[in-house]
């Protein structure tokens, strides 16, 4: 048996899929907060499950765990997201707390983020990543690309923001086709504003 | 069915208390966190105000022949207790269906009882030491849940390896128990006896079609007696029929299994170590007939293991069956306390698939 990795930090980030895990990674690199743990509970419908076994787990009983933050997409519904993981906490024994971005008081303390920002109805990681790439000169080429597409006909991607991360990261200089592999801190406008939210919900949890 | 447990003073346990049980139990954890304990601790309750239960713990730690007064006293009655510290009182309360509370308390004394006349008079006598010639005397107080108490007093005396008691009234909740132990297998009359049993009221269960698992060339079961002793052999399309204790011992802990099982109708199997013998990869069948066997005799199971694959397989053959009537509990020791934790079903799957340690 492969076993996860051990619980050695006090306060966990539960994220969704890779791609997120290695953005929130390089996220919390560049802003030097060294006091979390990732760990990846892969997709939503498997969420409870997830913080279910976690809570279980022999080392997250011993670990003093002091807060628990859950970050994943908002997909279609946000309200839907946030009601989704809140139920999840709760069957885990868990608080929940009354809105997006706000931290429980309790132990340990909870809470959720949903990408792309905090007052989004929907959206998802890709949104955010194309909103840090606003002043980047590429993202110009790109938006055109996907113009000359329309004005040709073609039928227009099902995914309009993970196709347009996917044409910017074809523009780098080494061709990633993931935002998981492609988390260059040079790559990303990393101070950008929209992320002051998520850095925000970094400290308070 | 045995619903929740709670044990205090016992063993190695300040206090433990399992709710959550469910049809078929595992308990895990790691070593010395008290597992066998806990099987012996629900051995002891349902024996009630019966000494029988002092017999299973005997025999899950050390061969009941080779009981001394000395070895009862340092390895059996005094080890009971927390800490070896007789003063405590032993108090182990179950729940039967939720709402029906069993309680035993068992006490120790070293002070002789009045009643014990004959011994009095040899030590007035001179004849020898009454307290040395006495192991510690238990109190066994059982409370039901509708009218009185009943208590015993039970001892062992010189040299005698059986124990003595005050009282014939013995009293226990209504739940028949089998241990199957951990590394002995079951004598060959003992299993005889139970294929007997199980000719003779369940002709409809057929033990060979859920052995075929381990062995599939095996086609008929049959008792010979040899010497005036009987033995369960096998037929697996030889020349001649193969005692069932030479066919390995993945098959034989099945049999012992599924035997204790079939003859122990609407009660409770406890099973040290259920994994035992049987390899990883027929874990999954093993559980189908289990679970089928544990249905069938409407019988309840808690078993302890150290497996990992052992708890993937029963998590995979109880998801499948349709209706996951199993728990894993599994008891945790953090910062000196016992701290019991269940899986239910969404749980452990969430566990699997993330790969977190269950044991």
């Amino acid at each position: 048996m492969m076993s996860s990795p051990k619980i050695f930090k006090k306060k966990l980030l539960l994220v969704e899929g890779k791609d997120t895990e290695a953005f929130i990674a390089a996220l919390l690199d560049v802003s030097g907060l060294e006091d979390f743990q990732i760990l990846d509970f892969r997709n939503v419908e498997n969420f409870q499950p997830f913080i279910k076994g976690l809570v279980n787990r022999l080392d997250y009983r011993e670990s003093d765990i002091q807060s628990i933050g859950v970050i994943r997409d908002a997909e279609q519904n946000a309200s839907a997201a946030f009601e989704s993981v809140c139920n999840a906490l709760k069957a885990a024994s868990l608080d929940s707390p009354s809105q997006v971005g706000r931290i429980t008081t309790g132990k340990p303390r909870t809470g959720i983020y949903l990408l792309p920002d905090l007052g989004a109805s929907s959206g998802m990681l890709e949104d955010l990543c194309l909103n840090m790439l606003e002043t980047d000169a590429a993202i110009v080429c790109v938006e055109q690309y996907f113009q000359c597409l329309s004005s040709q006909g073609i039928q227009p991607p099902r995914n309009f923001a993970k196709a347009k991360i996917t044409a910017f990261l074809a523009s780098r200089p080494e061709l990633k086709q993931r935002v998981g592999y492609a988390m260059n801190k040079e790559y990303w406008n990393w101070d950008h504003l929209c992320l002051a939210p998520l850095k925000e919900f970094f400290k308070t949890l | 069915m045995l619903t929740s447990i709670q044990i205090e003073n016992f063993r190695c346990f300040d206090q433990l208390k399992v709710d959550g049980l469910s049809r078929v139990n595992l308990i895990a954890g790691k070593n010395n966190v008290g597992k066998t304990a806990f099987l012996e601790a629900i051995g002891m309750w349902t024996s009630g105000s019966n000494p029988a239960g002092l017999t299973y713990l005997s025999g899950m730690r050390i061969p009941l022949e080779k009981v001394t007064l000395d070895i009862a006293q340092e390895l059996l009655l005094a080890p009971l207790f927390k800490d070896f510290d007789t003063s405590r009182t032993i108090h182990i309360k179950g729940f039967l269906d939720y709402s029906e509370l069993h309680s035993l308390e068992i006490q120790s004394d070293r002070a002789i009882p009045n009643r014990i006349s004959l011994t009095q008079e040899k030590y007035e006598a001179g004849l020898g030491s009454l307290t040395s010639n006495l192991s510690q005397i238990l109190t066994l107080r059982y409370i039901p849940p509708e009218g009185q108490p009943t208590e015993n007093q039970f001892w062992l005396e010189g040299n005698k390896t059986t124990l003595q008691g005050m009282s014939a009234e013995l009293a226990t909740p209504s739940l028949s128990v089998a241990f199957i132990f951990a590394n002995s297998r079951q004598n060959s009359k003992t299993q005889s006896e139970m294929f007997g049993q199980l000719e003779l009221v369940s002709s409809d269960y057929s033990l060979v079609e859920s052995l075929q698992l381990l062995e599939p060339r095996l086609k008929r079961i049959t008792t010979i007696v040899v010497s005036g002793f009987p033995i369960l052999y096998g037929d697996i399309g030889l020349k001649r029929l193969v005692p069932l204790s030479l066919m390995g011992d993945g098959l034989n802990r099945l049999v012992s299994i599924l035997l204790t099982l079939a003859t122990n109708r609407d009660g409770l199997v406890l099973i040290d170590e259920i994994e035992n013998g049987l390899h990883h990869s027929v874990l999954s069948k093993v559980w189908q007939v289990i679970n089928d066997a544990a249905h069938r005799f409407n019988v309840q199971v808690i078993a302890t293991t150290h497996s990992y694959e052992c708890i993937e397989a029963a998590h995979t053959a109880f998801s499948d069956s349709g209706h996951y009537d199993f728990r894993l509990h599994r008891i945790d020791r953090i910062r000196d306390e016992f701290k019991p934790v269940t899986y239910d079903q969404e749980a452990l799957e969430g566990s699997v698939q993330a790969s977190f340690e269950v044991r």
